[in-house]
This record gives structure tokens, C-alpha cells and sequence, in this order.
């Protein structure tokens, strides 16, 4: 419900400001969403979003970059759930765009994708782009210890598809 | 051979192939760098929220059965919970191991259905999403630890849930903490409550009955209070560390729940103690592990479980609760009658922690404390495959879905049936009540316009900033506002009037394709929100008696969505979604909405921000279940119609 989450009027930003931001987050915020969503296309489409939403409230965040993260997470919680995704997916794969992985990529993407999200995220987060539990547990809005266990629910998880 | 495969692999070797694959996946493409191009593309605001956990009520209250026997400190301890049991009509705990059923030692008698191995209700009520729990190692240098072991289970209730407050300063000691736990029942009979209860006259509705016994060894400090209300619902208030062992505590106390109220949409409290802190209100599905651990050569000597049930009533008696921290977690850590540490926590709204410390080693709580750490969940007991076989290891997330919930198929030799998508877990937010009213405009010669209302227990106003407007206008001394919306937001969001109501519950009113009358663009909205704040909505029963207006229907809190998918000979896919909770919800930022039937039932058709057509129906009667068809963008309505056509319960 967007709108009973109501912020304060962010202050006026600088294009300097939004371009120096954009730099310094742009190639930390795809690695993200590439995390979060195993699709390098659409996680720079994601990132790209979370990155211009974010720029536009600079001057009202005390934590841009925290802020970021939880978008990106967010937002990508949102690409998971649409059905929009699958459109997409399909029209990119006609259009030949190059998603040939390796084996083993592919076997890994698998089981990412059975994982719930919050559990995908904290593992993919935590091992690839070395996220500390508080930062995960503030992104996904939860505690840091239901991070642990959700890291190590998805590492279950993860075993067990690897080895199907 | 999976497992034996599993067995080998290490969360190193597991990691590393993730690591690996996410850098294949990452270097797709080329470098990742800045393309300062699209910096300033744009400058929109972003409308993410965040999303407080709010747990909706829930399944059976539990009672968590008995011992084995020879385990002295903690069986002490759970002869008192027993004996809570016992004065509780079965509401309380006490844990049981599922391979020594008979033996059961002090609980014999507990009022309570025996647990068997094969008992249905056991193996439904004990169903997970995905067969884990939670779990803990207790990283102390002298301590042994036992087999984890699944608790038995088994209660008078068949629903509800419970809801714990942490209250301050009890007694004017600002380092204590009191606790209330109650435990909402919707169909409990065997009234009045067995045992030393006396009705009390106060009650400004229904019945209750009260127990305190300053004199009582067990339950000094604490009282019961049993209340059956006015709507069916029966209270059961446990208090631990509250009541002043005076003349006149427990008459205090009774006095204090009977200023809760029920929440205006659901079932939810409200408790108007400032000093008290909502900490949860949890489904109690009865599923339960548990653990002992030897310290030096004493047996018995630390209890560490996990269950589905707030287990503060393991502290009646208790007048030194305090503040803690578990494994990261606040916890709340009394002296138990028999002088044990008892700590409780909750994990992760669902699961509580508990963790017993036998008398000999209270003076290491805090060491012991200290020492939890989360672990991987672990594998359940292999005790009771016949319960386990089923509760814990389904073939797939579909299996999850509730035997009631609706289905559906598309039978039509155009679909062409994919399968299921699973699973999506929408986790909790904090919206306990939604509605949609559409509007009928055609004497202003516009489309459909519609109202979502939503109702927000603990929910905030809007503080004052850009766009809201504080309305002329009050409700129960406060005044109501309009938020003008924000045309500047992809897609825009829509102007909202709040009116808060008398217990703090929030009603929010969000207009969508609302033809201005007048001057002011908001009038409508204003107006139909104070008409439609009149209209019990949260009954779903009550039509708004407006000119023009119809209540499409309600919903719960929206919770859980499993998605069947089919092709068309086109190659487009069709989704058909069963909702279980407010499913509209889309529809607020379609661009158009027009009115249909499906199935009999009336339905709502709308295009929405990227195209997509979506239809919406409430699926059964009641606000649990919903279902809605998505189509994607540029589907010809003809098809939509074709796909309505086609549509069967299955």
C-alpha cells in the first residue's frame, strides 16, 4: 500500500549529486540484482530503476546507500512476483539475446529458483556480494538472526537441488 | 541417493558453486559499469514501503504433552506447566517426546486428546510449507547435547491464535516486565472453565471467570481469567509478573483486560495500556522440537526448544521477568516456581524459542544465553515416519495448499495447461482488511470509478508533508486527512483519505477514476470515503447503502497466491491465480476497470500499468479466498472472454 508509507518531501538534489551517487552505486547495484534475479539484463533494467528512484530522494535519506539496498531487494521481490517477467523472458529468448550458461550455471539458477525469496536472497547476498547479516537483515526488513537461519535454510535447500 | 550425494557436498563446495555461477551470470555481457547516459534519465520518487510484520490469527491453539520420565529439574518445571494445563482447561505447555507416548509420567492428567502417531489432526495441524523449523546450538564447552525431538501435540481449541504483550515498568520497577498472553478462541465450549474460578461481576460483556490465589504455590503473582465475549470468541489471559499479590491485584487485573478490545476488522487486540508493547500475534499450528542437554555430570540440566505457540505461560508465576537477548533475538527471561531460568523469544513470527535452565546453573544464564546460535535447520526427527513421512516431507510446495481452497481449470482445447507455479508466500504486512466499492459513473458519462478501502490496526497517519492536506473534518477527536496523491510517480499514486477510528485502527480510502463534480478534484472522494467509513465493510455483508456504489467485496490479510499457468495456441501465457486474501489490490493502478462475471460471481476487469489484463472475482464466500485470470499485454478481449468462458472449478 504505497501511499500509507508517506515520506517527508525530500530536499532538492543537484544533478552533481545524482550523477556522483549514480556512479559510485551503479556497478554494487547490478551485482545485486544480478543476485537477487540470475539475469544479467534484467538486473541492470532493476538496478537501473532502483538507482533512478533512489537519486530522486537523495537529499532525504540519511542511508542512500542502505536505501538502495533494500530497492533493489524490494524491487526485485516485485520482478519475481510479476507475471510481467515471464513475457519478457520469452520474448528475449525469441529474440536469440544470449542466456546459454554452463551446465553447472544452469543447474545452480535452478536451484536458486526454488528457494523462497527472502532465502535467496540472503544466501546469494551473503556469499557472493559478501553482505553482512545486518545489512541483509535491513534490506529484507527482518531481524539479523532470522537472517542466519535463512541463510542456512537456503543452504539446505541449495544442497539438496544440487544434488537432485 | 540424492542424499548420499548431499551427504558429500559441504556448504563450502555448495557456495563455491554458487560464487561461480553468479559470476558466469554477472560477466554476461561484459564488464558492469556506469552508464552515466541514463544517470539522469529520470528523477521519479521510488514508493517502495516497508513491511512491518503483522501476524494474522492463526490455527489451533496448542498444548504441548508431557515428558519422559526421570528428568528431574525440567520435570519439575513442567509439573508446574502441567498444572497450568490443568487450571488453563488444556491452554498450556508441556512437552512431550512422540516416541514415548505412554509414558508420560506427571501429565496424566492433563485434559487433553492423547497423541497418536497416526492421529490426523496431529498430522494436519503439523504441516509446514517446506518441513524445516528453526534451530539452535548451544555452543557451551561442558555441555552434551541430546537428540532433538518432535513434541507432541495436541488441544481443546480448533483455531485461533494468540496475542503476547510486553508491559513495562510493572509495579514501578523500570527493569521488570510483565507479560500477557491471550489466547483468542473462536469455538471453545466446556464453559464455565474446570477448576478454582470465580465469576466475575465486572465484565462489561458475555462472562468471565477469574482465578488468583495469593496463597497458591503455584500461582502467586499470577492470575487467569477466562472470558467468554459477546461475539462467541472466548479470551484466555495468562499474566506472568503482572498482578501485585495484594488484596485487590487480581481485581486490578481483570479490570485492565477488560480494556482490550477487539480490532475493528478482525480479530486482532488492541490493548490501550501505553506501558504495553505488542510483540506478536502468532498462528499457533502446534508443531514443537525440543532438545536436553547434560552439563558436567548433570542430566537434564538445559531444555532448548522451538515451537508454533507463544510460550509465555511457561512463566506464570514469575516476578522477576526481564529483557534479554537470545541469539540475537529479544527474549524475556523470568524465574520459574522452581527456580529455573526460563527465557522465550520469537524467531520469526511463527516460531518461538525457548530455552530452560535448570536451578543448579542459574548463575550461568547469561554464559548460557550467550552461547545460542542460530544453525541450518535441521533434519525432523526420524522417530515417527509415519507422522513425519507426511507432515514434513512434501513431494512438492503444492501440496501446501489448503484442501479447501478453491481450483480451477481452463477447459478449452485453446488453453494449454502448463502446470503449477507453486507457491508465492507473500509474507505479512500490515494490512488487516481490504475492500473495493466500484462507482457507477454514467451519468457524468465516465467509466467505472472505484474506492479501495484498507483498515490498519497500528497503522500510522501521514505526517504532514507535501500533498497532505488535514481535512475539516474529524472522527473521534482526531482529525481525518487527504493525501492529494502524486501525479508525478510511474504510475501515479492516487489521492487517499485516512480516518482514524476510536481504537486506533486506521481506515484508508484510496479513489481511482473518480470524476470531479465541483471545483475541488478530491470532493468525491472525500465524501465517499466518510459515507463508506459508516458502512461495516469488514463484515463483508453489509452493502454501502449509496446511490451508484456496490461493495465488490472484501478480504483478509492477503497471505498466500498459487498460480497455475496455460499457453495459448498464440504462445501467450494465461495465469490463473488463487488468492488466499485481498487479491484486488492491482487493480488500484489499472488504467481501466469494467465490470464482468465469472462463474457466476461478480468480477472485476482491469488493464493495468504494463498492459496486462487482469480479472479479479472473490473465488468463495467469506474473505479468505480469492482468484483472479492475468493475461498479457496486447491479449485480445475476445480471448479474455474465450478464457472466462472456459473457466471451471476443477
Amino acid at each position: 500500500m504505497k501511499s500509507i508509507t508517506l515520506m517527508p518531501g525530500a530536499s532538492p538534489v543537484t544533478p552533481p549529486d545524482i550523477d556522483h551517487f549514480y556512479r559510485t552505486h551503479r556497478t554494487g547495484a547490478v551485482r545485486w540484482a544480478v543476485a537477487l534475479v540470475g539475469d544479467r539484463a534484467e538486473a541492470e533494467e532493476l538496478a537501473q530503476d532502483a538507482l533512478i528512484a533512489v537519486s530522486g530522494r537523495l537529499g532525504g535519506l540519511d542511508n542512500p546507500t542502505g536505501y538502495l539496498r533494500r530497492t533493489v531487494v524490494n524491487r526485485a521481490a516485485s520482478w519475481h512476483r510479476s507475471h510481467a517477467r515471464e513475457q519478457r523472458r520469452i520474448h528475449r529468448a525469441a529474440a536469440g539475446q544470449p542466456t546459454s550458461y554452463s551446465a553447472e550455471t544452469h543447474e545452480m539458477l535452478g536451484a536458486l529458483a526454488t528457494l523462497p525469496y527472502k532465502q535467496r536472497a540472503a544466501v546469494a547476498l551473503r556469499f557472493w556480494d559478501d553482505w553482512t547479516d545486518e545489512q541483509i537483515a535491513e534490506a529484507l526488513g527482518c531481524a539479523p538472526a532470522s537472517v542466519r537461519v535463512l541463510v542456512h535454510r537456503g543452504l539446505a535447500t541449495l544442497k539438496q537441488e544440487v544434488a537432485r | 541417493m540424492n542424499d548420499m550425494l548431499n551427504d558429500t557436498m559441504s556448504d563450502d563446495d555448495v557456495i563455491a558453486r554458487l560464487r561461480s555461477a553468479l559470476d558466469e551470470v554477472a560477466a554476461t555481457g561484459g564488464p558492469i559499469t556506469a552508464d552515466t547516459d541514463r544517470a539522469d534519465a529520470d528523477t521519479d520518487t521510488d514508493t517502495d514501503t516497508d513491511t512491518a510484520d503483522t501476524d494474522g490469527p492463526g490455527a489451533p491453539v496448542i498444548s504441548l504433552r508431557t515428558a519422559s520420565p526421570g528428568r528431574r529439574p525440567v520435570r519439575t518445571w513442567i509439573g508446574l506447566a502441567a498444572a497450568t494445563v490443568v487450571l488453563m482447561g488444556g491452554a498450556g505447555w508441556a512437552l512431550s517426546q512422540r516416541t514415548s507416548p505412554a509414558a508420560t509420567g506427571a501429565d496424566t492428567t492433563l485434559p487433553v486428546e492423547p497423541v497418536t502417531n497416526n492421529s490426523v489432526d496431529t498430522t494436519t495441524a503439523s504441516t509446514t510449507t517446506d518441513g524445516s523449523y528453526p534451530w539452535y546450538e548451544l555452543r557451551l564447552p561442558d555441555a552434551t547435547a541430546g537428540e532433538i525431538t518432535e513434541v507432541g501435540w495436541s488441544g481443546p481449541a480448533t483455531d485461533g491464535f494468540t496475542q503476547v504483550w510486553s508491559i513495562a515498568d510493572p509495579g514501578g520497577d523500570s527493569q521488570r516486565r510483565g507479560m500477557l498472553s491471550i489466547d483468542v478462541r473462536y469455538n471453545q465450549a466446556d464453559l464455565p472453565p474446570v477448576g478454582p474460578y470465580t465469576e466475575v461481576d465486572t465484565a462489561p460483556q458475555g462472562t468471565a471467570w477469574l482465578h488468583y490465589d495469593p496463597a497458591s504455590v503455584l500461582f502467586a503473582g499470577t492470575a487467569q481469567l477466562v472470558w467468554q465475549r459477546d461475539d462467541g470468541t472466548v479470551w484466555w489471559v495468562t499474566s506472568a509478573g503482572l498482578i501485585d499479590p495484594s488484596a485487590g491485584g487480581a481485581d486490578a487485573f481483570a479490570e485492565y483486560v477488560f480494556r482490550i478490545e477487539k480490532g475493528t476488522f478482525n480479530d486482532l487486540l488492541n490493548n490501550p495500556d501505553t506501558q504495553a508493547e505488542w510483540i506478536a500475534a502468532t498462528p499457533s499450528y502446534g508443531e514443537g522440537y525440543s532438545q536436553y542437554f547434560t552439563v558436567g555430570e548433570t542430566s537434564d540440566a538445559i531444555l532448548l526448544g522451538v515451537a508454533k505457540k507463544p510460550p509465555f505461560d511457561l512463566l506464570v508465576g514469575s516476578t522477576d521477568i526481564t529483557e534479554v537477548s537470545a541469539a540475537g533475538s529479544r527474549a524475556w527471561r523470568g524465574t520459574t516456581l522452581d527456580g529455573s531460568s526460563l527465557a522465550v523469544w520469537p524467531i520469526d513470527g511463527e516460531w518461538w524459542g525457548v530455552l530452560n535452565i535448570d536451578p543448579a546453573f542459574t548463575d550461568r544464564a547469561d554464559e548460557i544465553l550467550e552461547s545460542l546460535e542460530p544453525v541450518a535447520t535441521v533434519a525432523p526427527p526420524s522417530t515417527d515416519s509415519t507422522v513425519l513421512g507426511t507432515t514434513t516431507m512434501p513431494a512438492d510446495e503444492v501440496s501446501t495448499k489448503p484442501a479447501d481452497a478453491p481450483s480451477y481449470v481452463l477447459d478449452d482445447p485453446a488453453f494449454t495447461g502448463e502446470g503449477t507455479n507453486g507457491v508465492l508466500d507473500l509474507g505479512a504486512g500490515t494490512m488487516p482488511r481490504g475492500a473495493v466499492w466500484t462507482v457507477d459513473q454514467t451519468d457524468l458519462g465516465a467509466p467505472l470509478g472505484y474506492v479501495f478501502g484498507t483498515a490498519f490496526d497500528w497503522g500510522g497517519m501521514p505526517y504532514q508533508a507535501d500533498g497532505v492536506t488535514y481535512l475539516d473534518v474529524s472522527r473521534n477527536g482526531v482529525k481525518a486527512v487527504l493525501y492529494v496523491g502524486d501525479p508525478t510517480t510511474d504510475p501515479p499514486s492516487d489521492p487517499t483519505v485516512y480516518l482514524p477510528q476510536a481504537d486506533g485502527v486506521v481506515w484508508a480510502f484510496e479513489g481511482a477514476n473518480l470524476v470531479a463534480t465541483g471545483d475541488d478534484p478530491n470532493a468525491a472522494l472525500v465524501d465517499l470515503a466518510f459515507a463508506l467509513s459508516n458502512d461495516a465493510f469488514a463484515s463483508g455483508s453489509e452493502p454501502a447503502a449509496l446511490d451508484g456504489v456496490t461493495q465488490f467485496g472484501n478480504g483478509s490479510l492477503p497471505s498466500r497466491e498459487y498460480d497455475d499457468t496455460y499457453t495459448t495456441a498464440a504462445g501467450g501465457i494465461i495465469t490463473v491465480t488463487v488468492h488466499e486474501g485481498f487479491a484486488p489490490g492491482a487493480l488500484r493502478d489499472a488504467t481501466e476497470v469494467t465490470s464482468t462475471t465469472v462463474l457466476d460471481r461478480p468480477a472485476l476487469v482491469g488493464t493495468l500499468a504494463d498492459g496486462s489484463t487482469q480479472v479479479v472475482w472473490q473465488a468463495a464466500d467469506g474473505i479468505r479466498w480469492w482468484a483472479s485470470l492475468t493475461f498479457p499485454a496486447g491479449t485480445d478481449p475476445a480471448l479474455v472472454d474465450q478464457a472466462i468462458a472456459a473457466l471451471r472449478p476443477a
